[in-house]
C-alpha cells in the first residue's frame, strides 16, 4: 500500500466510519460506505493536491454515499411494505457511551445531524463543513446550533 | 454581554469560531456567571459523549481495500461504473454495427442470387430480332 495513502487511511478511517455510522446507524452499511470511499480515493489518489483537499473529498463522499444508502433503503422499504420483513435485532452494545451517542443521534434529523457529525467527529470548522456540504456558512451555523441545542435537551432528558 | 447572547455563542466558542474580542467577552462573562458556566459544561459533556462514543473501525475493513489495490490498474479502471457502462456500450455498438454490416452483405448476396435465378424474359428481343431479320429478307427479295 502507498505509505501516503496508508497514513491518510490511518488518520481518517475511524472518523469516516463514525460519520457514516452516525448517519446510517448500521455498522455493516457504515463499513461498506467507508470501504467504498477509500477505494474511490485510492483510484483517484494521484489527482489530489494537498491533504486538505483529500479530507474534504473523503467526508463529502462519506456524506453523499450515506445519503445514497438512505435513499436506496427508503425506496426499497416502500417496495417491501407488503412483504412484512422481520424486525432487526436490537443492538446490545455494552459500551454505555456508544449506546448513548447512538441514542442521541437517532433522535436528530439528518439535516441537523450531518453538520453536527462533521463538526464533532470530523473536527471541521464551519467554513469547511459549508464546503463539504455545499451549503452556505450561515446555514451551517444555524443547523449546528439547532442540532446541539436539541442534543442537549435529549441528553438532559436521559440524565 | 448578556446571558442570552453568550449562550447563543457558546458552542462556537468551544470550537474557536468566535472572533477575538467576542471570545474575550465570553470569557469575562463566564468568569462571573454560574448559569452560563453550567451551560458550557453541558456542551462539553455532550462533546465528550461524541469522543467516548466513537466506534472502532471493524478489523477486516482494510482487507477489501487491499484486495482492490492488488487488481491491475486497467481492471480497476474497468470496475469504475462510468467506464464499465462505456465499455458495455462500446461492445454493444460494435456488435450492432457488425450485425448490420453482415445483414446488409447477406441481403446483397440474396439479391444477387435472386437475380441469377430469375428467368429473363427475352420476348422483346425476339420481336426486335425477328423484325430486323424480316427487313433483311425483304431487302434481299426485292
Amino acid at each position: 500500500m502507498d505509505p501516503k495513502f496508508e497514513e491518510i487511511y490511518r488518520q481518517n478511517s475511524r472518523y469516516v466510519y463514525n460519520v457514516a455510522l452516525g448517519i446510517l446507524r448500521n455498522k455493516d452499511e457504515a463499513e461498506d460506505v467507508m470501504q467504498n470511499v477509500f477505494i474511490k480515493l485510492f483510484d483517484s489518489f494521484q489527482t489530489f493536491r494537498g491533504e486538505a483537499n483529500i479530507k474534504t473529498y473523503l467526508y463529502r463522499m462519506t456524506v453523499n454515499k450515506s445519503i445514497d444508502y438512505i435513499r436506496f433503503q427508503s425506496l426499497h422499504s416502500k417496495k417491501n411494505e407488503e412483504i412484512a420483513l422481520p424486525e432487526p435485532e436490537p443492538n446490545n452494545d455494552p459500551d454505555a457511551a456508544k449506546a448513548a451517542l447512538e441514542n442521541l443521534l437517532g433522535n436528530l434529523k439528518d439535516d441537523l445531524k450531518i453538520p453536527v457529525l462533521l463538526s464533532e467527529i470530523g473536527g471541521f470548522s464551519y467554513k469547511e463543513i459549508a464546503s463539504i456540504l455545499k451549503i452556505n456558512l450561515g446555514t451551517v451555523k444555524s443547523r449546528i446550533n439547532r442540532g446541539i441545542t436539541r442534543l442537549k435537551e435529549l441528553a438532559a432528558k436521559e440524565a | 454581554m448578556e446571558c442570552k447572547n453568550v449562550r447563543e455563542l457558546l458552542y462556537d466558542y468551544t470550537k474557536n469560531e468566535t472572533a477575538g474580542a467576542v471570545t474575550a467577552d465570553i470569557k469575562g462573562h463566564l468568569a462571573s456567571c454560574t448559569a452560563c458556566s453550567t451551560e458550557l459544561k453541558n456542551i462539553m459533556d455532550l462533546k465528550n459523549i461524541f469522543k467516548a462514543g466513537l466506534a472502532d473501525v471493524p478489523v477486516n475493513s482494510i482487507v477489501a481495500i487491499r484486495e482492490h489495490m492488488k487488481k491491475p490498474a486497467a481492471l480497476r479502471l474497468f470496475l469504475k461504473p462510468v467506464f464499465a457502462v462505456a465499455a458495455v456500450f462500446l461492445i454493444a455498438g460494435t456488435l450492432l454495427i457488425n450485425g448490420v454490416v453482415s445483414y446488409n452483405k447477406s441481403a446483397e448476396l440474396d439479391d444477387f442470387l435472386d437475380d441469377s435465378y430469375k428467368i429473363v424474359d427475352h420476348s422483346d428481343c425476339y420481336d426486335v430480332i425477328s423484325a430486323s431479320y424480316s427487313e433483311d429478307i425483304e431487302q434481299e427479295v426485292y
